[in-house]
C-alpha cells in the first residue's frame, strides 16, 4: 500500500493566483455606440473644429509640448480660475467692510497658493512610486507585459545606438574629421553649456568623458560638485584642460542632438504599439495613460478639495478673525 | 507497507520538511520559493510545534497579500475603468474624484467629527459640500465628455496623414498598386520624371481604393505601412489662395481636421523624407531636434484640447454650484436653513460648508462670510 501525503492546498487557492483578467465579454451595444460615435463626430466637426482650431491652443500646445504629465498644469490653472473670481467676489462685496473683504480675498489667496504648492509638491514625490506602480499595471495583462517587454528592448537598441553615436561623433571631433559646430567666446559661455550638459546627463555619459580629464565626484549625484569641479578646471586651466573640455562640449552638442531619447510606455505604443500584434491596443494605450494622469488627478483632487477644505481652512479663518480683532483693537486705542 | 507523513498545512508559517530541504527551489504545490534564511530562521524559532507569532491569520498570506495590495486594486474592474476614463476624459475623472472626495468622504468626515453644539452646521455643511461634488461632477461630464469625443475624432482626423516610415513610392510600387486597384498606369507613368513620383501628378489622377474618383479636398497620397504594404492615405488639405499682409497673393494649405496639427504634421512627413536623404551629421540632429519638438507639440495639442474646457466651465460652473446649492440643500438633503431676524449679507461660498450657527448669524452677520470660506479651489 502506498498512502501519499496529504497536503492543504486550498489555504493558498486566492492568494498566489495571477491577477485576474477581464475575460468577461462586453455586450455590444452596437447601436448605442453608434450613436455615440456619430454624436462625437458631430460635435468635433460642428463644434470642437470651430472653438479649438486657432493660434492660441497651438501657442498652448506648444508650452506643454515637454511637458511629462501636463493635466496637473491644466488642474491648476483651473483652480486659479475658479478661486480668482471667488477673491473678485470677496472684493466687490459691499455687505462687507473694507477691512474684512481684503483680509478674507488674501486669506483665500493664502490658502490657493498654499494647496497650489501643497499639491505639486505631493504630486512631484508620488512621481517615482507611481511609475513603479505603473509597470505593474501594465504588466497585468498579457499584452501589456509583452508591450513592456517591447518598450525595453527598444530601449536598449536606443541605448547602444546612442552609445555608437557618442563613440563616433567624439573620436570625429577629436580627429578634426567633424568641425565643431558651437561657438564657445569666452570662459563663462564654456562652464554655461559645461553646466547644462552635466545637468541633463541622464545616462551619465558626459560624467564619463570628464571623469577622463579626471574631473570627478565620488557621489554619481552630486551635480553640484562636479559643476564646482569643472569651473575651477576652466579657471586654474592646468595642462590645458579647458581646450579640452571646450572640445568635450562641442562633442557633447553634437550627440545631443543626434542621440534619441528613451521612450515611456505611452510613447512606445504610440509609435511601436502597432507593430505588435496587441490585442485591444486602444484600450491599452488610453489605460495607460490614464494611469498616468490619474496620479496628478487624485494627488490635486485630494488637496484641493478634501485637505485644504478640512483641515488648513478653519486654522487659517481663525488667524484671520484674530488678525481683524488685532486691527480693530488698534484703531479704537488711536481714536 | 510505505506509509508517508500527514502534513496537514493549517498555516502558511508552517513549512513543509521537503520544502525546506531544498531551500530556494519552487514547491510545486505551495507555488512559493522559499528562501534559505526563512528555513534557518524557523528552524531556530519554530520548534515549539506551534508558531507564538501566529495571530489568528495567514501570516505569509497576508504578508503577501500586502505585496500584492496595489495589484489587487490594480486589477479590478472599477480601477481598470477609471483608468480608462481619465485617459479618455481627464476633467469629468478630476471630477469624478471630486464627487468621491467632497460629496462623500469630506461629508462624512464633517459629520463624524466630535462636537454636538454645531452639529446643524456640520450638516450643512456636509450639504453643502456634497452639493458641490454631485454639481461639480454633473455639470463637467455633461459638458466636457462630448468635447472630448469630439477632440478625439477630429484630433485622429488631422493626423490620419501621419503614418510612420513615409516613403514615396517607386515606379515598380506604383505598378503594383495600380495593378490591384485597376487604375490606369499609361496616364500615370506618363507623369513620372526621373524615377521618382511627385506627389502632386499622383495625387492629382487617382482613385480611391474603391475605385471612385476622390474629391479635391480628399487628394490621395501613398505610404509604406509597417509591414511595407503600400497602401494610400488620404491628404487632407486643398489649396487656397489667400492674400498675405502686404497683399500678394500665396497658396496656403486647407485642412480638412483641424489646421495646426494638420500642419505640423505634414512638416514632420516634409522632415522625415529630408532626413531619410540627408547624410550630414550636423543637419540630421537638427531634422530629429525639429521632428521630436514637432511630433510633442502635436502630442499636446490633444491634451490642450481636452483639459482646456476645464478653464472655459470653471467659472459657470463655480456660479451654478452657487445657484444650485440652496434648492439642492432643500430638496435632495431635506435641510433648510432657519430664516434670521437680520438681513442676510450676499455670501461667497468658495466650496460648500457654512460653519456658523444661526445665533451667530444674528448677532454677526459680517462674520459669516468669513466663516462660510473653506478654501481650497473649488
Amino acid at each position: 500500500m502506498n498512502v501519499s501525503p496529504i497536503v492543504n492546498t486550498n489555504l493558498n487557492k486566492n492568494a498566489y493566483t495571477t491577477p485576474r483578467q477581464n475575460n468577461a465579454q462586453q455586450p455590444a451595444f452596437t447601436g448605442v455606440s453608434q450613436m455615440y460615435d456619430s454624436f462625437g463626430h458631430g460635435v468635433g466637426k460642428h463644434f470642437c473644429r470651430h472653438i479649438f482650431d486657432n493660434a492660441l491652443v497651438d501657442k498652448m500646445a506648444y508650452i506643454i509640448r515637454n511637458s511629462d504629465n501636463a493635466v496637473k498644469h491644466f488642474l491648476a490653472v483651473g483652480s486659479v480660475i475658479t478661486s480668482g473670481m471667488y477673491m473678485k467676489q470677496t472684493l466687490t462685496n459691499k455687505n462687507m467692510d473694507k477691512d474684512r473683504r481684503q483680509t478674507l480675498a488674501v486669506n483665500q489667496l493664502f490658502t490657493l497658493i498654499l494647496s497650489t504648492v501643497g499639491a505639486y509638491t505631493l504630486d512631484g514625490k508620488l512621481k517615482s512610486w507611481w511609475g513603479k506602480q505603473h509597470e505593474k499595471f501594465i504588466k497585468l495583462s498579457d499584452n501589456g507585459k509583452a508591450a513592456w517587454e517591447g518598450m525595453e528592448a527598444k530601449n536598449k537598441e536606443i541605448k547602444a545606438s546612442n552609445e555608437a553615436i557618442n563613440e563616433d561623433i567624439t573620436s570625429k571631433v577629436k580627429s578634426g574629421e567633424l568641425k565643431p559646430d558651437l561657438q564657445i567666446n569666452d570662459d563663462k559661455e564654456l562652464a554655461k553649456l559645461a553646466k547644462k550638459f552635466i545637468k541633463n546627463d541622464k545616462d551619465g555619459t558626459f560624467a564619463k568623458k570628464l571623469a577622463e580629464l579626471n574631473i570627478s565626484v565620488d557621489d554619481k549625484k552630486d551635480v553640484k560638485g562636479l559643476i564646482n569641479k569643472v569651473n575651477k578646471a576652466i579657471s586654474n586651466n592646468s595642462g590645458n584642460v579647458k581646450d579640452k573640455i571646450k572640445q568635450m562640449v562641442q562633442a557633447e552638442d553634437y550627440v545631443r542632438k543626434l542621440v534619441e531619447p528613451k521612450l515611456n510606455i505611452d510613447q512606445y505604443l504610440e509609435k511601436y504599439g502597432k507593430n505588435h500584434v496587441f490585442a485591444d491596443l486602444d484600450k491599452l494605450k488610453i489605460r495607460s495613460k490614464g494611469f498616468g494622469a490619474l496620479r496628478s488627478i487624485l494627488v490635486f483632487g485630494f488637496v484641493y478639495r478634501f485637505f485644504v477644505p478640512l483641515v488648513v481652512v478653519k486654522p487659517t479663518n481663525w488667524l484671520c478673525e484674530k488678525y481683524l480683532e488685532y486691527k480693530k483693537a488698534k484703531q479704537a486705542e488711536k481714536v | 507497507m510505505n506509509i508517508q507523513p500527514v502534513n496537514f498545512e493549517f498555516t502558511r508559517k508552517r513549512r513543509l520538511k521537503s520544502e525546506c530541504d531544498n531551500p530556494g527551489v519552487m514547491h510545486p504545490n505551495s507555488k512559493l520559493r522559499y528562501s534559505v534564511q526563512d528555513c534557518d530562521l524557523e528552524k531556530d524559532t519554530d520548534n515549539r510545534g506551534y508558531n507564538v507569532n501566529f495571530s489568528g491569520s495567514l501570516p505569509n498570506e497576508s504578508g503577501a497579500a500586502a505585496k500584492t495590495l496595489m495589484e489587487k486594486i490594480m486589477s479590478s474592474g472599477v480601477f481598470q475603468w477609471l483608468t480608462g476614463f481619465s485617459g479618455a476624459h481627464n476633467v469629468a475623472a478630476a471630477a469624478l474624484i471630486g464627487l468621491f472626495l467632497a460629496g462623500g468622504l469630506r461629508p462624512a468626515i464633517t459629520i463624524s467629527l466630535p462636537g454636538k453644539k454645531d452639529l446643524e452646521d456640520k450638516i450643512y455643511a456636509a450639504g453643502h459640500s456634497m452639493a458641490s461634488g454631485l454639481i461639480g461632477f454633473g455639470f463637467s461630464t455633461l459638458i466636457t465628455t462630448p468635447i472630448d469625443s469630439g477632440v478625439k475624432f477630429i484630433y485622429e482626423d488631422s493626423k490620419n496623414i501621419s503614418i510612420e516610415n513615409y516613403n514615396q513610392l517607386t515606379k515598380e510600387e506604383l505598378a503594383e498598386y495600380i495593378r490591384k486597384n485597376n487604375l490606369n498606369p499609361e496616364d500615370i507613368a506618363s507623369k513620372m520624371k526621373n524615377d521618382k513620383l511627385s506627389e502632386e501628378y499622383i495625387i492629382s489622377m487617382l482613385k480611391d481604393s474603391e475605385g471612385k474618383n476622390l474629391k479635391s479636398n480628399e487628394m490621395a497620397a501613398f505610404v509604406k505601412d509597417n509591414n511595407g504594404v503600400i497602401m494610400p492615405i488620404r491628404k487632407l488639405y486643398k489649396e487656397v489662395i489667400k492674400k498675405d499682409k502686404d497683399g500678394k497673393e500665396i497658396v496656403v494649405k486647407k485642412y480638412q481636421g483641424l489646421n495646426f496639427i494638420a500642419e505640423h504634421v505634414d512638416k514632420i512627413h516634409e522632415l522625415q523624407h529630408q532626413l531619410h536623404l540627408e547624410t550630414d551629421m550636423v543637419k540630421k540632429g537638427k531634422l530629429l531636434g525639429e521632428i521630436r519638438n514637432l511630433e510633442n507639440w502635436v502630442k499636446g495639442a490633444e491634451t490642450t484640447m481636452k483639459n482646456v474646457s476645464e478653464w472655459a466651465i470653471a467659472i459657470p460652473r463655480a456660479m451654478l454650484t452657487i445657484a444650485l446649492i440652496p434648492p439642492i440643500l432643500k430638496y435632495v438633503f431635506h435641510v433648510e436653513k432657519k430664516k434670521t431676524a437680520a438681513p442676510e449679507p450676499k455670501q461667497v461660498e468658495v466650496t460648500a460648508a457654512a460653519t456658523v450657527t444661526p445665533e451667530e448669524k444674528e448677532v454677526q452677520p459680517m462674520k459669516l462670510s468669513m466663516n462660510k470660506f473653506m478654501g481650497g479651489a473649488k
